[in-house]
């Protein structure tokens, strides 16, 4: 019942959709929403009550089944979605100029592939959520009509298929030396055997491809910028998010038993370059869209220096696992919030460049606070729950002996408020804002509100930590299920 | 949630829900913006003196909501914490009947009262922390909620003093949090208090400790102003007049001064930190920055410049008494906090008043101001005397204990310190009262002439914005005097050392 809410509620809206004329995608956007909410909030429930659990789809039986799990992480992500989602949603309702018809049933198809892959415990499953998610926020970017778009959505596409095609060998390797598609089929075979290992890295490989970790990162600011805000707050907050998170709770749970050192260093050292890299980009940036499009780049290194760290075991793992996963959903709710504030920007003030945010200071005063607000959940820093994220992380690092860690995690805060608050310093700066703007601003629809209602999300859940990590709960990444 | 808690949060809310109404309210609705202000300000005076009662009564307040694993935000009310908290309830309300009368006819008010009370929201988590972790949580929210205030005008001055503001301050943070979550991982969780975790450092880790003492009184010397990690304050001066008052002598500064005394009494200990030794080089720190802040001090020559070096310097006595490690020079430190607060928001608010009302900015032409502005000059000179430690006012009740304290320890060379400062001070103070009082503005005969109509007028003519200045001069002058009664900051800190830092006397050789 919850998994229909989860799966089969955006499945079938996402048909409806397509079949329904547009003025009714709103109310059926609005009721996915809510029912996917309620869905997850009723798995939360349960997870916290009764535990996890395993469900073979349709009830089929493993290895015939597929896997999908019911746990806390999952569900997490799940419900940062759906604030993410109801938020967009919101943002398509209330903006002025429409959203094609053709766009929802894309949009809840997205939706489809994201809580598949948070719930998914089958490799080829998670192949299948992948490519429907990538595919439908692929073709979303279209929408926006421009050149560069069109240009950034082909290379997308091209390099999204081949992380996809590295992937599904990592799978074929699995299935053939096992049989099995499960996340748990890995536990049969020897953990020095070359097919594990090689599956292993043709696994990662691909997801690192999908999810724009450098050196792969190179069609994200172009697509993520290229597209309307309200689509790049889906892609940067969710659709690069979700293989992150799979690759997480692989490397916690099925990949943990290889224990290769080596590995998880090259995956933090790849980390730290993205964070490094991403934001001196974002620093040089003159589009707000880009600007936070290369913050994704950045903060998606956080989440491989997870990697070597819950390496460790033990209590280390846990407050590292915690951590990373802490980081995503504030990154998720931060960004698309960001996302949304350039949206609304576009709309107040005619422009997206970093300028063009001088028209905020009187125009739109919530704008410029919701744009702080979520600097300061980028940069993690109390009271934002990045906050406890981070700190988790650094823990995990001082306490483990591997301490260098410690100096991306810090000095990655520190470049994001080097590039969020020269975002912040503009919506400051007294200067006379355009005339165009100030006319604009004179019937705005309340887009900022929803802006604000999002980023003020992570502070709200800095008090809900606790329970908040109750339901995250502590490695393997898969809660030590077994079919 | 027991009613202790409750207080404890409504302590917070009583600027939050200002700073958040504020928030709400149009940019028009001037009265009702003050109204919230000045009624959280009024209702949080009158929580602090209540609590104060509760607390000499035996009451504990307390309210703890844990976060994950260890991690636990922590609020409570020691005496040291009421110090700091009343200190700050009584300033922020002086400061807002001040801000309201100084910013009365700029732009952009909602969004600077809005952080103004956020400001004083983080200023009361910082006493209240019961933690390094809410500690912490606190004195970040304060660097942002202050970080508007400093880039508040919005011209390139200040922004670029908003962005060295940011950069010392998260510098500074990062070492604080590095040298928090190592201690954490050497000694376990620290709360305020419980300094047997680190004796036990003293044994078997010491140099680590050391460390991470190093990291974090960094850390915390940033927002100090400690030499040299103070060159943001000065540069912070291009704020508007109640900002730099509440940088100088309410929030900033003293959260970082305030951040010291709790990393050496409550997290540390006396004993630890002198078996560690941390005592001589952070004596050492302070007395140097208390020199060198004079020094540069002398040599501006706008008002407000030469008031931040001159905090500079100031703020810095409040380490020195505390890294003495000795009960009398405790006392010293702390009634400092107070004092220093008192007179230097006192300077401020006259600084602004100045500005205001005589168009003075600069030193060069305070001649004869005396008698333009004489209630204003009248606190300004109570103030800095004050400042130089003249008695019977609150500075020499300060330098007197901080001496003693030195002479306790067998640190003689305090005495030396504390000579030297008072000098520069009056070089750099006595000047100003002496042109405001005794020189004749430039171009007019005899100051003495238009000094009977002129005398009273300014308080009667911008009354909120010069009785602050008077009230708390008042305040300041009242703390000296009345040093010996039970009700002054000296009594309070020599209560807190004699209930919570009770050192074992004479040093055990």
């Amino acid at each position: 019942m919850i998994f229909a809410c989860l799966i089969g509620l955006p499945l079938a809206v996402a048909g409806l959709a397509a079949l329904t004329p547009l003025r009714w995608q709103v109310p059926l956007a609005f009721g996915l929403a809510a029912g996917v909410t309620l869905g997850a909030v009723a798995g939360a429930v349960e997870v916290l009550g009764a535990g996890p659990r395993v469900a073979p789809m349709g009830g089929f039986p493993l290895p015939l089944g597929i896997a999908l799990v019911l746990d806390g992480p999952g569900l997490v992500m799940i419900l940062m979605t759906s604030a993410v989602m109801a938020a967009t949603f919101g943002f398509l309702a209330l903006q002025p100029t429409p959203f094609p018809r053709a766009g929802w049933p894309l949009l809840h198809l997205v939706w489809v592939g994201l809580n598949t892959l948070f719930t998914t415990a089958d490799l080829f499953n998670a192949y299948v959520a992948m490519e429907v998610m990538s595919l439908a926020g692929i073709a979303l970017i279209a929408i926006s009509g421009t050149a560069k778009a069109l240009e950034a959505q082909i290379r997308y596409l091209l390099i999204a298929t081949m992380g996809a095609l590295v992937y599904l060998l990592g799978t074929a390797l699995l299935y053939g030396a096992t049989g099995r598609l499960d996340v748990w089929a890995v536990a049969q075979i020897d953990p020095g055997a070359p097919a594990l290992r090689l599956a292993a890295a043709c696994i990662t490989l691909g997801i690192l491809v999908k999810m724009a970790a450098w050196p792969f990162h190179t069609w994200l600011p172009p697509a993520h910028s290229g597209a309307i805000a309200p689509v790049s707050a889906l892609l940067s907050a969710l659709v690069v998010k979700a293989p992150a998170f799979l690759l997480l709770r692989f490397w916690t749970d099925m990949f943990a038993p290889l224990a290769l050192p080596a590995a998880g260093t090259f995956l933090g050292v790849l980390g730290t370059i993205a964070i490094v890299w991403g934001s001196i980009q974002a620093m040089r940036q003159d589009q707000v869209k880009r600007v936070i499009a290369y913050s994704t780049v950045a903060q998606l290194g956080y989440l491989l220096l997870v990697i070597p760290l819950v390496a460790e075991g033990g209590a280390i793992a846990n407050l590292a696992w915690q951590g990373g996963v802490l980081h995503a959903i504030t990154h998720g709710l931060a960004k698309a919030g960001l996302f949304l504030a350039a949206g609304s920007l576009l709309v107040t003030a005619g422009g997206d460049r970093v300028r063009d945010l001088i028209a905020t200071s009187r125009a739109a005063p919530l704008l410029g606070f919701s744009i702080g607000l979520g600097v300061i959940s980028l940069m993690g820093l109390p009271p934002s729950v990045g906050f406890v994220g981070k700190w988790l992380l650094l823990r995990a690092s001082l306490e483990s002996g591997q301490w260098w860690w410690a100096v991306p995690i810090l000095g990655g805060g520190l470049l994001a408020a080097a590039y969020g608050f020269r975002l912040v310093a503009v919506t400051f700066r007294s200067g006379t804002a355009r005339r165009r703007s100030a006319l604009r601003a004179a019937n705005r629809p309340p887009l900022d509100g929803l802006v604000f209602a999002l980023v003020s999300l992570p502070m709200l859940l800095f008090l809900a930590a606790a329970p908040l990590s109750t339901l995250i709960g502590t490695v393997p990444g898969y809660g030590g299920l077994q079919p | 949630m027991t009613a202790e808690a409750l207080l404890l949060l409504a302590l917070l809310a009583c600027s939050l829900v200002p700073a958040a109404v504020v928030a709400g309210l149009d940019e028009t609705s001037t009265a009702r913006r003050n109204r919230w202000t000045l009624g959280g300000a009024v209702l949080k005076v009158l929580l602090v003196t209540w609590m104060m009662l509760g607390v000499q009564a035996g009451r504990f307040f307390e309210a703890t909501l844990p976060l994950t694993g260890t991690l636990t935000l922590e609020l409570r009310v020691d005496a040291l914490a009421l110090l700091f908290v009343s200190l700050s309830a009584v300033l922020w309300l002086a400061t807002s009947v001040f801000a309201i009368a100084y910013l009365a006819k700029d732009p952009a008010q909602r969004r600077f009262f809005t952080f103004f009370n956020f400001c004083v929201t983080a200023t009361t988590g910082i006493a209240l922390a019961g933690n390094l972790f809410t500690f912490f949580v606190f004195y970040e929210l304060l660097t942002l909620a202050t970080w508007p205030l400093v880039a508040h005008r919005g011209d390139r001055a200040s922004l670029q003093a908003a962005r060295l503001y940011l950069r010392y301050t998260l510098a500074g943070s990062v070492a604080l949090l590095i040298g928090m979550l190592w201690l954490q991982a050497i000694a376990g969780p620290i709360a305020f208090g419980e300094t047997g975790k680190v004796a036990r450092l003293v044994e078997t880790q010491p140099a680590a400790a050391v460390v991470c003492f190093a990291l974090m009184a960094a850390g915390l010397a940033v927002k100090g102003a400690m030499v040299p990690f103070h060159a943001w304050l000065p540069a912070a001066m291009v704020a508007p007049a109640p900002v730099s008052a509440l940088l100088h002598a309410v929030a900033v500064v003293k959260a970082g001064a305030f951040g010291i005394v709790r990393l050496v009494l409550d997290v540390y200990g006396i004993e630890a930190s002198r078996d560690l030794g941390l005592g001589l080089p952070l004596a050492l720190w302070a007395s140097l920055t208390i020199i060198v802040g004079s020094v540069i001090a002398l040599r501006q020559d706008t008002v407000k410049k030469r008031l931040a070096y001159s905090t500079v310097s100031q703020v810095s006595y409040i380490m020195l008494g505390v890294s003495l490690l000795g009960p009398i020079g405790l006392v010293g430190g702390l009634v400092h906090l107070i004092h220093q607060g008192l007179m230097k928001i006192t300077l401020f608010f006259c600084a602004g008043a100045l500005e205001k009302l005589a168009g003075v900015t600069r030193i060069d032409q305070m001649a004869g101001v005396g008698w333009r502005v004489p209630w204003t000059m009248l606190a300004f000179s109570v103030a800095a005397i004050g400042m130089m430690g003249a008695p019977p006012l609150a500075g020499f009740v300060s330098k007197w204990y901080l001496g003693l304290g030195g002479i306790e320890v067998g640190a003689l060379w305090i005495i030396a310190v504390l000579a030297g400062s008072t000098l520069l001070n009056a070089l750099y103070f006595l000047p100003l009262i002496y042109a405001a009082w005794f020189q004749s503005p430039p171009g007019e005969g005899a100051p003495i002439d238009g000094k009977r109509e002129a005398l009273a007028n300014d308080l009667r003519q911008a009354p909120t914005l010069v009785a602050p200045a008077v009230v708390i001069a008042t305040a300041a002058l009242a703390a000296g005097l009345f040093a010996a009664s039970d009700v002054s900051p000296l009594a309070w800190s020599e209560l807190i050392v004699d209930r919570q830092y009770r050192v074992p006397w004479p040093l055990p050789e």
